[in-house]
């Protein structure tokens, strides 16, 4: 009797695997969540219409159109994006039970898993609106891409990714990959070609073997911050410089970055006390022994979270680690989320700013003819106060115009050929977006 | 089968139903059969061929380069595709076609007819075969693994690359996207699916194709003419009745396939002596509509284009420095003059 019952139980779990979602199945049915985006993708991941995709698919645009598999046409508006790890959140307007995909953990993702891209490379897909599946295996995790070392300043770190040899070329950018449960688990993003180095023609950008994706767990990390409209702002430690490691000496015998006597100890983070000879073995409790990594893992540090390096104190050998609040990425890369959050803002000044490499002000760079600022504010002036508070940064400036009416009468405070000078300067209502 | 194992099972009449309820389930189940290894079906190297021409007059080589051929019937006809009839976009100069067997036996090939909608061109040699493909409609669904076969240029092997079906109806409906790794050794090789059944052809593959649309050898982007419009050409083929491509009209405009806030299709600039230049379109414009046709973006000005006719007439309406203007394009050009 337990023989036949348990035979019995087995057949009928049996058919449940089978008369459950075929493969054929899933795939078309992930293909439905799948969103046609200019020249690159999107996955929606809820029913009222958001939808993830990349910072640089985007642009710079802020509504635009897109478009379901099988070709229908909806609006679309940014909600928040962040560029240094390319990742945007959009909402499809007036959206009612659209089909979904659920989110998955990359965590649980092992080498070797089955992994499924759906894309649309070279707009092969333009002709029925039909999108590019493609298949392959998870080939290493935990990958990081930046342009730190060729720039000195990243302006941009693709993070915490998922290595696929799943085929992904130009057109699978901000695309989703699954996992065969048809969970989401990364967004792809990037290749590294074979082909492509600088100089060559867009052309030669394609698939050698090695794509990759943004993992869905960091992605996560950031999911709250992008659906309430945040500015997300990443780690970096600016001041600091390490020694080059040389095989005549004995650095090349040591673990860790060598913090150098170049360090101009008076920038770093406050409670971040190194001194030149210290070695830098970890950070968040993650090894490092070489600069990009150090750089990837302190810019995945989100300013919200405290940053802990640890050091081996270089005349006692003893480990010591630092918890502080971390420095705000301030270049390059945040004038696009800043350009963002200027266009979110009612109120209208007229002036296009720089930082300056000094953190004293933000400069201006140029003054819009017929603007609030035509004819009070000159191009060359170094703004250090608005609306009563200190300005540093072009970040600054934005934190604080955020929150500043159209009509409402503000004082600048800048300088102007090395003379403080102050202003009062109403602003007017922000009509172009 | 390997799902299960075949024992000795004691027990009444209950038992055994339900053992035969579960061999013959695991008999069909498609998850077991996901990724069997297929036997038999034109897996040996004779049911393929080499394919080349012995080029005319002075040329820096006498010979261009092999691709594969199918043979596709007991009195000799040969399937292969038009890469090497064409270079940059000309057609080559031949005194021969000549087909090398697997064993490198050497045959002068009947030229019969090609079809460039669909990338194929049929050929005969004089001599009898006891194996050839024969293909087969199937019911092919995005995400079913393929296997593209193809002969080894120096030996009488196969090699075989593995993927899946990317798309079903790409090249106006007649050709599946696949993304196992093609290449030009795989030109002409056959795709077949998990079965063993021939499902279509290695095709659209070329140095211009990849120069102009970006897909290289082994990209993971790769195409295979389908059994259904394989079957249908042949037809025509047979009969010696070449099928020419439907033209698709050049504009001739280059821009941004990234979207922005504009609502339109923004130009970046405009190739000379074609039908954008003629009708005065200049870099910066924003066509917003295409005869009928609401522009919203650059990709829907693309598909606009490639849908109308050959030598249509089309009124264009374009924001030019914030000004709408009209401007009258002739669609004279085809694509293939300019792109290959």
């Amino acid at each position: 009797m337990k023989r036949r019952s348990l035979l019995l139980l087995t057949t009928i779990i049996y058919c449940n695997i089978l008369l459950g979602e075929s493969y054929s199945e899933l795939i078309e049915r992930l293909e439905k969540s799948y969103l046609f985006i200019g020249g690159g993708s999107g996955v929606i991941i809820s029913s009222d219409g958001y939808a993830l995709t990349n910072a640089h698919v985007v642009g710079e645009a802020r509504k635009f159109v897109v478009r379901l598999t099988g070709g229908k046409t909806v609006y679309a508006d940014l909600i928040n994006i962040d560029p240094t790890a390319d990742i945007a959140l959009i909402k499809i307007k007036n959206a009612k039970d659209l089909p979904f995909v659920q989110l998955g953990n990359s965590n649980k993702v092992k080498v070797g898993n089955v992994v499924i891209a759906i894309g649309n490379p070279y707009l092969l897909g333009v002709e029925d609106f039909s999108p590019t599946v493609t298949k392959g295996i998870i080939s290493a995790k935990h990958i990081y891409i930046s342009d730190i070392l060729e720039t000195g300043t990243p302006s941009f770190a693709h993070i915490d990714m998922l290595q696929i040899d799943a085929p992904i070329n130009p057109g699978n950018s901000g695309g989703p990959l699954f996992n065969l449960r048809g969970e989401l688990i990364g967004i792809n993003s990037s290749l590294r070609s074979r082909w492509a180095f600088e100089g060559v023609e867009r052309n030669y950008r394609f698939n050698t073997g090695t794509g990759y994706a943004i993992s869905i767990d960091y992605i996560k990390k950031l999911l709250p911050k992008l659906y309430s409209q945040e500015l997300i702002t990443h780690c970096f430690i600016s001041g600091i410089q390490f020694e080059r490691p040389d095989s005549t000496s004995l650095l090349f015998f040591q673990n860790g970055l060598i913090v150098s006597n170049r360090t101009q100890v008076e920038r770093l983070p406050e409670g971040f006390n190194v001194e030149a000879g210290d070695a830098i073995i970890k950070v968040n409790g993650k090894i490092v022994n070489n600069l990009r990594t150090f750089y990837h893992y302190v810019i995945e540090t989100l300013t919200t979270e405290k940053l802990s390096i640890t050091v081996r104190k270089k005349n006692t050998y003893k480990t010591k680690t630092y918890t502080f609040n971390c420095q705000p990425y301030r270049r390059a890369v945040s004038l696009e989320s800043n350009k963002f959050y200027i266009d979110m803002k009612q109120a209208f000044l007229g002036v296009i700013l720089e930082d300056v490499d000094d953190l004293i002000g933000v400069k201006v760079t140029k003054v819009t003819p017929e603007s609030p600022a035509a004819g009070k504010l000159e191009e060359g002036d170094i703004i250090i106060e608005l609306d009563g508070k200190q300005i540093l940064s072009e970040l600054d400036f934005n934190r604080i115009f955020q929150f500043l009416k159209p009509g409402q009468k503000v004082k600048i405070k800048l300088i102007r050929n090395n003379q403080n000078i102050e202003l009062d300067i109403t602003l007017a209502k922000r009509t172009a977006y | 089968m390997g799902c299960i194992q075949f024992t000795n099972v004691r027990g009444g009449f209950f038992t055994h139903t339900i053992l035969v309820i579960f061999i013959y389930i695991t008999l069909t189940c498609s998850i077991c059969s996901a990724d069997s290894n297929q036997t038999g079906k034109f897996n040996t190297s004779d049911y393929y061929v080499r394919v080349f021409l012995k080029l005319k007059g002075e040329q820096e080589t006498q010979f261009s380069k092999k691709i594969n051929g199918l043979i596709i019937s007991n009195d000799g006809y040969i399937l292969t595709t038009n890469f090497i009839f064409f270079v940059r976009g000309k057609e080559v100069e031949y005194e021969n076609i000549l087909v090398e067997l697997d064993n490198f036996k050497t045959l002068n090939a009947e030229y019969i007819a090609r079809d460039e909608k669909n990338d194929l061109v049929l050929l005969k040699v004089d001599s009898s075969f006891n194996k050839f493909v024969t293909f087969k409609n199937t019911d092919t669904k995005i995400g079913d693994t393929v296997i593209v076969t193809s002969l080894w240029l120096n030996t009488p092997t196969v090699n075989k690359t593995k993927g899946i079906i990317s798309a079903i109806d790409r090249m106006r409906g007649c050709a599946y996207q696949i993304d196992a790794k093609v290449d030009f050794a795989s030109i002409g090789g056959l795709v077949t699916d998990n079965d063993g059944n021939a499902i279509g052809i290695v095709s659209f593959l070329s140095e211009e194709r990849a120069q102009s649309f970006g897909w290289g050898m082994n990209s993971g982007v790769g195409f295979a003419t389908k059994a259904k419009c394989i079957i249908k050409s042949l037809n025509e083929l047979k009969k010696g009745k070449n099928i020419s491509a439907e033209p698709t009209p050049f504009l001739g405009v280059q821009g941004d396939p990234g979207i922005s806030d504009i609502l339109g299709a923004k130009i970046k600039s405009v190739v000379p002596n074609t039908p954008a230049h003629k009708a005065g379109l200049k870099g910066g414009d924003i066509i917003v509509k295409f005869g009928e046709k609401t522009i919203t973006e650059w990709v829907e000005l693309i598909y606009a284009v490639s849908q109308t006719p050959l030598n249509s007439k089309i009124k264009l309406e374009v924001i030019r420095k914030d000004k709408k203007i009209q401007l009258e394009l002739f669609l004279d050009k085809k694509r293939d003059e300019f792109v290959k």
